[in-house]
């Protein structure tokens, strides 16, 4: 029979247990589900600054030795699995965060307090919030967490002061050479400790070592200047907001302020009664799901995921997604996939001022204006529409300056060998496969495709390579300042992407005139008799009225419907000749806002 | 305690062991093959170093055998059997063992070394021998090192363009500069652009680069004997006076375009260029009204090893007006486009140049000849030229052209002929090894259309070229996934002596010597007063 004591214990330990359980499985659930941590390399711009693509490649051979390089190369490798496996990289979460709760608790214990699990609970939800809120900087916390590690052990080490001093010394330089995020972390720690003991002397030397070493390192290892040395130290992200920035900087502020309140708090015994023990052991669990939940941002997650199903090409989920969305977070590039997924599920041309519109929402008018961070999610995005819309050349362009700002993405790879196998430039697509295939999950498709280029004729049973062959079509010129869809289609009138995107353009722009002439292209493009798509109709009932002449309909005639719904426009609009813009925004808002009416007269800027 | 130590102890043991034995067991036995048959056929290779010179002091050439085979034996060897190399091995990339390659070399300088490629396919019993390959070692080495700019498939952005300098005895490849460097660690930018990198005499003791950073702005570094200066204009195609005391270069206004249907995408025109030196003791600025003319384009200087005569390139246009156009002009006209070979006599003592006179009118070629380069003895003249415009690279018919400079100077007439080393794809960006031997260029046919290697060929005494052998690198199928360019290979005696944090250093310091241009653009600034013909114009 246990003794009493002893089933006491057993009792504890048990609660411990289940409650370690449950924190690891709350954990690991919010992030594969809710969270989904692949989603933080979409919709934003560069996250890192190695490449995460290509982990394998020598990233030493790309940058000059710095400091920090060491831990950049296993966060690239981490990057790559989060990129490419959702469950996998929660569980990469999940145990970052149980290794931060399990050193910070370590840490308390080793101060004498073993009771402090909200407080050590506190790194493993600052990372949870990072991650609700998309922020991926994977080599912060490692660092964090292997600076902590070093400390834990450091303090272990019973040592001659003097000995100990020079211990801490080595450890802050090659903790600086390693991972110098953690330095601070590590000085932290170690000053706090001594400061805690009252060793004031002490203190004020590890202060100076552990300031002196990353200048040491800099002069003459790195060979450069004070202000690099603060960078490298310290966790900043400019441009990144101050939210972020609180956040970030708190997971290292909280360390110091551990060991502070170790040695503050008093050690309770350990005779609460059953439901308070029960309680305090799930504190850490409902810590971090009201950090998670409180602190998410609910707009990046929504827009993060409409890009990522736009990447997957997931038209469907795509368009539930954004319906999320409020007006005002319908971005540039929102509207952009969302005119992408209209188009492919056949609904461009009916369902398109259903979704609120920008005037450069197609991407392909004004290029030039998009510059700086941006240009990471828009240049991917032209390759990919100028690939869909058979403008070759173009999507070759766009799609190599997007290799080069994101490094060797798989997608970018695939489509630029395409582009080469349309060109009929085999030598040229069997490099991009080469170096695709050198990715393990895409090695099958590269290699498929190697196989195929030995005999290319095969290719002529490709459809998809031979319709894009077919509609790449016209002469050489110069491409600089022109409208891709509109010569596209003019070269060749049976690319219905480009007559859609042609026509979306006339309408974004305010050009009624161009599509009320271009009806009579229906009929080649296989659009049912006698029907004119919704918008279109709109625009030439806009056009007849301006202008007072009749367009071309040949054979086709304007739906009842829209003649009704143009009779009630005008009429309502009338009746708002005395109001402000505003006012007559709002009164008309209710009934046409899905109209092209409506987004002519209060929705396109005036250009 | 000493329980786990004798665990441990014995354990790996027991893996040193068994490593050896799977080492034993794998390892490929050289055996010569004694059955074997006979083809009258060269064996695939790749990269293609069959029947070619190569440098006594090249690197080994590692090649791939592209025929459908589970073993592969190759031998290397002299006349007579000698410092024979047998290689097995059981995939078709064939490694050369570094030294026993630099001793076969080395002793057969102006013989034949010969390849001998057996295959062995799984469902076979015998052997295939296939013919034998022969190569001739030339007597003279090539510089040791080659300097080149490193870059991925370049469109207008740009994250790691870095100028490399490879040891071509053996694999090592060091950075110069890598652009990356510029940024700091918050920094996410696309790191600087380095580029046009030139050097004296083949030597490095006087070397310059020129950098382009939204952060540091567009300079140039001039270093020389270790020490560098940061020089507040940026240099566009430069070339040292052999003397080592002035630098000609050219301004260019570049803008690129994009072709919608042709193979190559990207184009390029300049919309204006002119030359101008920098005399490195009055660090002064200065040109003259003979090629910095506002209707013509000059580009691409070059000078005679005895610093007498500047070779450049210059086109007559009828460009006129601001840059829109300027560019609506040459939208239009770019493929009429074409440079004439020009050279202009220098005294460097007095500082005066002669009469502008043309070498090979591009009426008379009919084609657009670019980048002269003079061997440095002299003799001979390589340029490249094409059908039009001064960016060769992304023309298709670009090949190279030597010329005889003696019979020139004697005659007065210069007669060219196309050198055999080029291919069906883009050559250009050529450079001549110190001992006039060598030539390294660029040239686009390893897969015919965008990513351009490096090539090596031997020059003879008369001009004549050898089949061109790739840049070497350890691993043979290097190339076959490799996504960028290598680029302005200049071979140098011996290797760069200033560490890559010390350029970076000098790019971001604020110390420069600020340069007063005569230029704005390329052309004179406005209300410049031309002098006349013969002087240049100065300003401090």
């Amino acid at each position: 029979m246990p003794s009493k004591s002893k089933l006491k214990i057993t009792q504890n330990e048990l609660l411990n247990r289940l409650s370690a359980g449950l924190l690891i499985t709350v954990i690991f659930l919010i992030s594969w589900l809710w969270i989904k941590p692949t989603l933080v390399f979409f919709g934003q711009g560069q996250v890192m600054c190695t490449d995460i693509y290509t982990p394998w490649k020598n990233i030493f051979a790309q940058t000059p030795f710095y400091p920090g390089l060491c831990i950049d190369w296993p966060a690239s490798v981490l990057s790559y699995i989060f990129f490419h496996f959702n469950f996998a990289a929660a569980i990469i979460i999940t145990a970052l965060a149980i290794a931060l709760y399990t050193i910070a608790s370590k840490i308390a214990k080793s101060l004498g307090q073993e009771n402090l699990k909200l407080l050590s609970s506190i790194p493993a939800a600052m990372l949870m919030i990072q991650y609700a809120r998309y922020y991926h900087w994977i080599e912060k916390p490692l660092s964090i967490l292997l600076a902590a590690t070093a400390f834990y052990y450091y303090d272990k080490t019973k040592l001659h002061p003097k000995i100990k001093l020079t211990l801490f010394f080595i450890s802050t330089i090659l903790i600086y050479i390693t991972i110098p995020k953690g330095l601070l972390v590590f000085a932290l720690l170690c000053i706090t400790t001594e400061l805690t003991q009252k060793n004031f002397r002490n203190s004020l030397i590890l202060l100076l070592l552990a300031a002196l070493s990353p200048w040491l390192c800099n002069l003459l290892i790195f060979k450069t200047d004070i202000i690099e040395t603060c960078q490298r130290v310290l966790i900043f992200h400019p441009g990144q907001g101050f939210a972020c920035n609180i956040i970030t900087n708190t997971s290292i502020a909280y360390w110091p302020i551990l060991i502070i309140l170790c040695k503050i708090i008093k050690q309770k015994k350990n005779d609460a009664s059953k439901f308070v023990k029960t309680f305090t052991a799930a504190l850490p669990t409902i810590l971090i799901i009201a950090a998670v939940f409180a602190s998410a941002d609910y707009t990046a997650r929504n827009k993060k995921l409409a890009d990522y199903y736009s990447y997957h090409q997931n038209w469907n989920k795509l368009l539930a997604k954004v319906e999320t969305l409020s007006e005002k977070n319908y971005d540039i590039l929102i509207c952009h996939d969302v005119n992408r997924a209209l188009y492919h599920k056949d609904q461009l041309t009916s369902n398109m001022f259903n979704y609120p519109q920008h005037y450069e929402s197609l991407l392909l008018n004004n290029k030039e204006s998009f510059t700086g961070g941006i240009l990471w999610l828009v240049y991917p995005k032209l390759g990919n529409i100028y690939y869909e819309l058979a403008d070759i050349n173009q999507a070759e362009h766009y799609t190599s300056e997007a290799l080069e700002l994101l490094g060797y993405y798989p997608h970018g790879l695939k489509q630029l060998a395409l582009i080469n196998i349309i060109k009929q430039q085999y030598s040229t697509a069997k490099v991009y496969l080469n170096a695709l295939s050198k990715d393990p999950l895409y090695r099958k498709w590269a290699e498929k495709y190697l196989d195929k280029l030995n005999s290319p004729q095969l290719f002529k049973l490709d459809k998809n390579i031979m319709e894009k062959r077919n509609l790449w079509v016209g002469k050489d010129q110069d491409m600089t300042n022109r409208y891709a869809p509109q010569e596209l289609f003019v070269a060749n009138p049976e690319n219905k992407m480009a007559f859609e995107y042609m026509m979306a353009f006339c309408l974004l722009t305010g050009q009624h005139t161009p599509v009320a002439n271009s009806i009579k292209y229906l009929d080649k493009l296989d659009y049912p008799k006698g029907y004119i798509p919704k918008i279109y109709e709109q625009a030439i009932l806009f056009y007849t009225q301006m202008t007072g002449q009749k367009a071309n309909l040949a054979t086709r005639k304007i739906s009842a419907e829209s003649l009704k719904t143009f009779q009630r426009f005008s009429q309502k609009a009338s009746a708002t000749s005395n109001m402000t813009t505003q006012q007559a925004s709002e009164a008309l808002g209710n009934d046409f806002k899905n109209t092209y009416y409506y987004y002519y007269h209060f929705l396109r800027p005036e250009k | 305690m000493k329980k786990n130590i004798k665990l441990i102890l014995r354990l790996t043991i027991s893996i040193v062991i068994v490593s050896y034995l799977a080492y034993l067991h794998f390892k490929p036995v050289i055996i010569r093959p004694c059955d074997f048959a006979h083809v009258e056929r060269n064996a695939n290779i790749n990269p293609d170093n069959s029947n070619t010179v190569i440098p006594p002091n090249i690197a080994p050439l590692n090649f791939i055998i592209d025929e459908p085979a589970k073993k592969y034996y190759v031998e290397i060897y002299a006349e007579k059997n000698q410092n024979k190399i047998a290689i097995t091995s059981n995939s078709p990339k064939i490694k050369i063992p570094h030294e026993k390659w630099a001793r076969l070399l080395n002793k057969n300088k102006g013989k034949k070394i010969y390849f001998d490629i057996y295959t062995k396919e799984n469902t076979k019993k015998t052997w295939t021998k296939f013919k034998t390959i022969e190569n001739t070692v030339a007597e003279e080495e090539i510089d040791r090192y080659v300097v080149y700019r490193k870059m991925e498939a370049l469109y207008t952005k740009h994250q790691a363009i870095g100028i490399y300098q490879r040891d071509l005895t053996n694999f090592s490849e060091k950075p110069i500069v890598r652009g990356k460097g510029f940024r700091r660690p918050f920094d996410t930018s696309s790191g600087g652009c380095v580029n046009c990198h030139c050097f004296c005499n083949n030597s490095p003791d006087k070397m310059v680069i020129a950098f382009r950073d939204s952060k540091f702005g567009f300079d140039e570094l001039i270093a020389i004997d270790g020490k560098i200066k940061k020089i507040g204009t940026k240099f566009g195609y430069p070339t040292w006076h052999p003397t080592g005391q002035m630098i000609t270069y050219s301004i260019n206004k570049v803008f690129q375009f994009f072709h919608s249907k042709r193979n190559e995408v990207r184009d390029v025109v300049d919309l204006d260029s002119a030359l101008s030196y920098y005399d490195l003791k009055s660090q002064k600025v200065k040109t003259s009204s003979q090629f910095s003319s506002k209707e013509k384009l000059e580009t691409f200087p070059n000078f005679s090893p005895d610093g007498k005569y500047l070779y450049y390139c210059c086109a007559t246009t009828d460009l006129k007006g601001n840059d829109q156009q300027r560019f609506d002009w040459l939208k239009e006209n770019h493929k009429k486009i074409r440079y004439d070979l020009m050279r202009i006599s220098y005294d460097i003592k007095t500082d005066t140049w002669g009469q502008a006179e043309t070498v090979l009118s591009s009426k008379e070629t009919n084609k657009s000849i670019l980048l002269p380069r003079i061997s440095p003895d002299g003799k001979f003249i390589i340029f490249c030229m094409c059908d039009y415009s001064s960016f060769s690279l992304y023309l298709k018919d670009s090949d190279l052209y030597i010329a005889n400079l003696d019979q020139f100077n004697q005659t007065g007439k210069l007669k060219y002929s196309r050198l055999t080393c080029n291919s069906n794809w883009p050559e250009s960006w050529h450079c001549w090894s110190s001992n006039n031997r060598w030539l390294v260029f660029s040239s686009k046919r390893f897969e015919g259309r965008l990513f351009t290697k490096l090539y090596i060929c031997h020059i003879d005494e008369n001009g004549n070229s050898s089949k061109p052998i790739l840049l070497p690198q350890q691993d043979p199928s290097f190339y076959d996934s490799f996504i960028g360019f290598y680029g302005l290979a200049e071979l140098i005696k011996k290797p760069v002596n200033i560490s890559e944090k010390e350029i970076i250093a000098a790019v971001r310091s604020s110390e420069k010597i600020n340069i007063d241009m005569p230029l704005t653009g390329a052309t004179f600034k406005a209300k410049l007063d031309y002098a006349p013909n013969n002087t240049q114009q100065t300003r401090e």
